[in-house]
């Protein structure tokens, strides 16, 4: 259980991060607000994530034995350390609680209308930790099943609807009407930071594999089919729905899962239902692990498996108490991606590896 | 001081106790030279038997035979436990030579020998092996697995033949196991020739058989059978780590050791398979996996056994490979169908209706008007009921059995359908999922389907394809955290190994199968030259 003879091995990183990145993600239009180029969008927020990749996987380079919460304090002291590291607690406990509500609402949405919303939350947080208790090397050989079924799943939802004929690509059309400014605009700090900037918590186990040297590459290797798989997808769903409708319908995948018709492959709704279990159930247990890291880390708590216990039920409480509805959270999206989101993602590694080279130079030069 | 005295005597205290009266026997006896702590051989003759008459006192098959030895006319007793000893053997060798053979022999010109026992081992006794022993406790153990002790007056020392003899079974076709094509030459009973069945396949000084007895009470025959140099040496240490920590009063079967050194016994999945067939068990061992014989049962133990070892078959090495990988990929969907049947038919008919198309949705609601039950308890009624259909046909005798099938199917399935108490598609499905088992090659695995089947079949009826996929996600997170003799459970899907995966739910051609599974096997990996794919020949014939 405990941290100290954890391996991951640099396959099991690449799932794991990848069904991280897909998690979520194809319930949502992102880059939508940039109309029919949504899918442009993603390509250019892939560009901004391999960028903060390289300073996610340098911070590691330079600390490799050590979480990104250790990799914090060894920077910048125990004093300013410690509350930055409880700040990101509380930052990624936020997140992570509203994958798991968001999950249990689509689930509600989708299939099961008269279940109680808490049982299925309770049902999700239950698996989780008990993979969690199994260690994270245990939810990385999952992954490696359950990645490639998610991957046919999806593929084959694309072949299945390009097959149905509703694909309408004159949607896409034109390209960039409005000039590459809209484009970016969403691309950062919007899509740049969700999916593609939320990967830097899986610094809090990369330490944990044994070809460090890999961990870039990977990471990289990640974010660009990932970001390749989800642009794809923003295609299939604006060609089908066209830009209007993709933005207003509550889950695009599902939506255009429903318009399949091929033979006796009509309603296939149940593909996009494990889907979506999948990507969040993976989503949400990588937040939790990260969450209950940071605690370990800061307090080291010799108990961990008490304390991920402890900080799943309260996850399970947070999700039922503070998040009143789904449409709360989407209105909500902005606000967090503006203001907290890129603060913790983007601009704290970024003076982290600053201060680092500073400090750096500053033995070199009392050295030299 | 009631209670001390009720409390039953530990085995220790009693063996104690019984050693105790016998040498009170043995002192209203030989009242003068008596040593309480002296267990080794007396040199007198009487008061060993005393001694032992004592020790098998009401045990109707002890046997005690008198004679007199040699010329000399010294006095000899051959003690015995009948029935399990050869008769034969202690008729026309043992006796006839020390009775007989010993008189025509001169004993007197015989002056390098002072030791009569000596002469005995080197010119009397043509026996393959004999021990000498000297202690009480040796010769009752060698007694009871089936020794004749020859007791000598004037030494205190006896020599001890084994010579065991059982009833066994023939080596015959095993009926948990058969196959179409295949060695038809199952294990039986008797350990000798279980290991004798593998030794014949695996003609090498490098398998190793290490034994020894477990049992308390049983003192049954144990062997470990491994391939030195194949095996990893951690693997080997493991197991007979695990398998010399039990302290146990009786092994009757080898199933009891597999419960005690399984990694989890918690889990529904077996992590030691079973086999009654030596060519399985040889290519186990070819492996690099260990495989535990006992004595008295045909079900030999092989581990570390891994999720995709219970869906093989001996047969599918023996077909081509187009077959047994279809047969194969068939195994793993039946795993599932068996796994998840009466769930995902609860799961669509109470929760996802619209996923069935229009016109079998039509066909299932007509069969299901007249049902008065929800699907769950429809689909436990005929579950419950196949389950006692398959047990109580297990138990009965061959012909009562079949009758039972033909009532519990035909008359029961068909009355319970034109009564409107079950649908006629829950009885497909019911009846698919039984069927799907049983294709399940290894029978521990399959009980573990079926019970987790029923488990499911719950979260279908309480959350439809959520509780599956629930149930499907909790399973893999179980399998994948579970290791057996610190194999991943899942080995080779995961962590994947691409090699080992060309046999697992496909096979792969022989002459593709180029290394031993290197989750199983560390060093000497090579199984086949390469270069051996067959082609026709080339040139001399050829009109070319």
């Amino acid at each position: 259980m405990g941290a100290e003879n954890t391996t991951i091995s640099i396959q099991e990183l690449f799932m794991l991060m990848f069904l991280f990145e897909i998690g979520s993600t194809t319930l949502f239009a992102l880059g939508i607000d940039a109309k029919q180029d949504a899918w442009l969008v993603i390509l250019v927020a892939l560009i901004i994530g391999l960028a903060f990749i390289w300073v996610y996987t340098e911070l590691q380079r330079k600390f490799p034995e050590q979480n990104y919460i250790e990799i914090i304090i060894s920077i910048l002291g125990r004093g300013f350390g410690i509350p930055l590291a409880l700040l990101y607690a509380v930052y990624w406990l936020w997140p992570a609680a509203r994958n798991l509500r968001e999950f249990g609402e689509l689930i509600t949405i989708v299939a099961l209308p008269e279940e109680s919303l808490a049982a299925i939350l309770f049902l999700f947080i239950l698996l989780s930790l008990y993979v969690l208790l199994s260690g994270i090397e245990v939810l990385g050989r999952t992954s490696l099943i359950t990645l490639p079924i998610v991957l046919i799943f999806m593929l084959s939802i694309f072949i299945l609807i390009y097959l149905s004929g509703v694909a309408d690509f004159n949607n896409i059309r034109p390209i960039m009407a409005n000039g590459i400014k809209p484009v970016l605009k969403t691309a950062y700090p919007n899509v740049a930071i969700f999916p593609f900037g939320e990967i830097l918590i899986c610094s809090m186990f990369w330490c944990y594999t044994e070809e460090e040297k890999l961990i870039r590459k990977t990471a990289m290797l990640v974010i660009i089919l990932s970001g390749l798989l989800l642009s794809f997808t923003l295609f299939f769903d604006v060609s089908v729905l066209g830009d209007y409708y993709t933005s207003v319908t509550r889950i695009p995948l599902l939506r255009i899962i429903r318009v399949v018709d091929v033979g006796i492959l009509t309603n296939i709704d149940i593909i996009g239902i494990v889907i979506i279990f999948l990507g969040g159930f993976y989503k949400m247990s990588i937040f939790l692990y990260g969450v209950a890291r940071v605690v370990a880390t800061v307090f080291n708590v010799k108990n961990y498996s008490r304390l991920l216990t402890i900080t799943g039920f309260f996850l399970l409480w947070v999700a039922i108490v503070f998040e009143p509805s789904y449409v709360f959270h989407r209105w909500m999206t902005p606000f967090d991606t503006n203001y907290f989101y890129i603060t913790f993602l983007h601009i704290i590694p970024l003076l982290l590896l600053f201060i680092n080279w500073i400090k750096e130079r500053i033995n070199i030069l009392s050295e030299g | 001081m009631s209670k001390k005295m009720k409390r039953p005597l530990t085995i220790e205290e009693k063996k104690r106790k019984d050693e105790e009266e016998v040498l009170e026997r043995l002192e209203e006896k030989y009242l003068n030279d008596i040593d309480i702590n002296n267990l080794k051989v007396y040199s007198s003759l009487e008061k060993n038997l005393v001694y032992l008459e004592a020790l098998f006192s009401k045990a109707s098959d002890f046997n005690t035979r008198k004679f007199k030895l040699g010329d000399e006319e010294v006095k000899a007793t051959l003690v015995y436990v009948q029935g399990i000893v050869n008769k034969g053997f202690i008729n026309d060798t043992i006796l006839r030579e020390l009775m007989i053979v010993s008189r025509n022999q001169d004993l007197k010109l015989s002056r390098s020998y002072s030791n009569l026992i000596d002469l005995i081992e080197d010119r009397l006794l043509t026996m393959g092996t004999i021990e000498r022993r000297d202690e009480f406790t040796t010769i009752i153990d060698d007694m009871l697995c089936g020794h004749a002790v020859l007791l000598i007056d004037g030494y205190d020392e006896a020599i001890s033949i084994p010579i065991p003899t059982r009833e066994v079974r023939n080596v015959a076709e095993p009926e948990t196991e058969s196959v179409v094509r295949g060695p038809r030459e199952g294990f039986v009973e008797s350990i000798d020739i279980n290991l004798s069945l593998v030794r014949g396949r695996i003609k090498t000084p490098d398998l190793k058989f290490e034994s020894f007895r477990l049992g308390r009470v049983s003192k049954t025959d144990i062997t470990v059978a491994y391939i030195e140099g194949i095996a990893p040496q951690d693997l080997i240490d493991e197991v007979l780590n695990r398998v010399k920590r039990i302290d146990i009063d009786i092994v009757n079967e080898s199933g009891i050791i597999e419960q005690l050194i399984e990694d989890d016994p918690f889990s529904p999945f077996p992590q030691i398979s079973n086999t009654e067939r030596p060519d399985g068990v040889a290519s186990s061992l070819n492996e690099g996996r260990v495989s535990i014989f006992v004595d008295g049962t045909p079900f030999v133990l092989v581990m570390p056994s891994v999720f995709v070892h219970f869906l093989q078959a001996n047969e599918d090495y023996y077909q081509r490979f187009f077959f047994s990988s279809f047969v194969r990929m068939l195994r793993f969907v039946a795993f599932l169908v068996a796994l998840l049947g009466p769930s995902v038919y609860i799961a669509i008919t109470t929760f996802h209706q619209e996923m069935i198309p229009t016109k079998l949705l039509l066909s299932i609601v007509a069969s299901r008007a007249g049902v008065p039950f929800p699907a769950l308890v429809e689909a436990l009624i005929m579950e419950i009921a196949f389950e006692f259909l398959r047990e109580a046909g297990i138990r009965l005798p061959k012909t009562v059995g079949q009758a039972v099938s033909i009532v519990g199917a035909l008359v029961v399935g068909e009355a319970a359908v034109q009564a409107g108490l079950v649908s006629q598609a829950m009885v497909i499905v019911v009846a698919l999922t039984g069927i799907a088992s049983f294709m399940i090659p290894a029978y521990s695995f399959a009980l573990g389907v079926r019970l987790i089947r029923f488990g499911v079949m719950f979260l279908a009826a309480s959350w439809g394809m959520f509780g599956i996929t629930f149930a499907v996600l909790a399973l893999l997170i179980h399998l994948c955290s579970l290791r057996t003799f610190g194999v991943p459970y899942l080995s080779p899907i995961t962590p994947v190994d691409w090699e080992a995966l060309k046999d697992s739910f496909i096979k792969v051609p022989e002459w593709f199968k180029n290394s031993r599974p290197s989750y199983l096997v560390k060093d000497d990996n090579q199984r086949i030259a390469s270069n051996v794919k067959p082609s026709p020949a080339k040139g001399d014939d050829e009109d070319e």
